[in-house]
């Protein structure tokens, strides 16, 4: 049985960065995160299904580079929320990226961990912002709500697991 | 005249990689680990590029390093690194690669030290 949760990817081909930034996003939100990381675009695209919701993706990897990676992620999943990770502040390639669907670019450098936190906690939390906005209640309401209907969907898989 | 260690300029700055870490010692030793492990490797990557008049491979091995050397903190070294990415990939000026790459192999190794033995600090 699927377990309830974010699924996110980190793609890159610095070992060293997706350890420590997996660590980072592991802490920030816990084990409702389940992070899977890759070192090359063609591996994360093996694996992209429709319940992937966020893909962290390097921009400059061997083999495939993140733009073509981001594409061919868009054409599986277009929900599935792409964040890229670039060391060049390169203004076409950031341009090129959005126009391709990306969430955001962002400049790998001290600092970007936490503006990609940032980035996955706006995913993370996109059902409660809805629900301030379609049906006028207040962010606390809306978070009890969510919630009750995670707790709600835990306890049906529980139950069903123990039948 | 023995120069004394104290007197020898630190070039990590682990307060970034701490703070990301939420302070927790064994996660830290763990990335300190996987950079000895790494750091090496992108070493040789950019010797062995520069060896075979490889400048693709120079250009990758930098970009990548300028990353890893990042989390360490060690900002002397991504000026450096960026140079020497930017010279590869205008394939030109291998003289000037090779010696920015003296003090990327000098101040890499300087890390290395530090970090071997600031990690027991973490245990």
């Amino acid at each position: 049985m699927e377990m309830q949760g974010t699924n996110l990817f980190i793609v890159d081909d610095n070992k060293l960065l997706v350890a420590t930034l997996s660590q980072y996003l592991q802490n920030r939100f816990g084990p409702s995160m389940h992070i899977t990381t890759f070192n090359s675009g063609e591996s994360c695209l093996e694996k992209i299904d429709e319940k992937t919701d966020i893909v962290i993706l390097d921009y400059q990897m061997e083999g495939k580079n993140g733009l073509e990676v981001l594409k061919s992620i868009k054409a599986v999943n277009s929900k599935t929320e792409v964040i890229m990770l670039s060391s060049n502040e390169d203004m076409a390639l950031s341009i090129e990226s959005f126009k391709s669907g990306a969430k955001d670019y962002v400049i790998k450098g001290t600092g970007s961990w936490k503006k990609v936190g940032k980035l996955v906690n706006h995913v993370v939390t996109a059902p409660i912002r809805l629900m301030v906005k379609e049906f006028s209640i207040s962010k606390q309401l809306a978070i009890l709500l969510t919630a009750f209907i995670v707790i709600g969907i835990v306890v049906f898989c529980a139950l069903q697991m123990m039948k | 005249m023995v120069k004394e260690e104290s007197s020898v300029k630190k070039i990590c700055d682990f307060r970034y990689l701490t703070e990301m870490m939420g302070g927790k010692k064994p996660l830290i030793a763990g990335i300190m680990n996987t950079f000895l492990t790494q750091i090496p490797e992108e070493i040789n990557g950019i010797n062995d590029g520069i060896a075979r008049t490889n400048y693709p491979a120079i250009m990758n091995f930098s970009h990548n390093m300028r990353s890893t050397v990042s989390i360490m903190g060690i900002a002397v070294l991504k000026p450096i690194l960026q140079e020497m990415e930017n010279l590869a990939k205008e394939a030109m000026n291998m003289d000037k690669i090779k010696e920015l790459n003296q003090k990327v192999n000098s101040l890499c190794t300087q890390a290395i030290e530090e970090i071997e033995k600031e990690k027991f600090n973490y245990v």
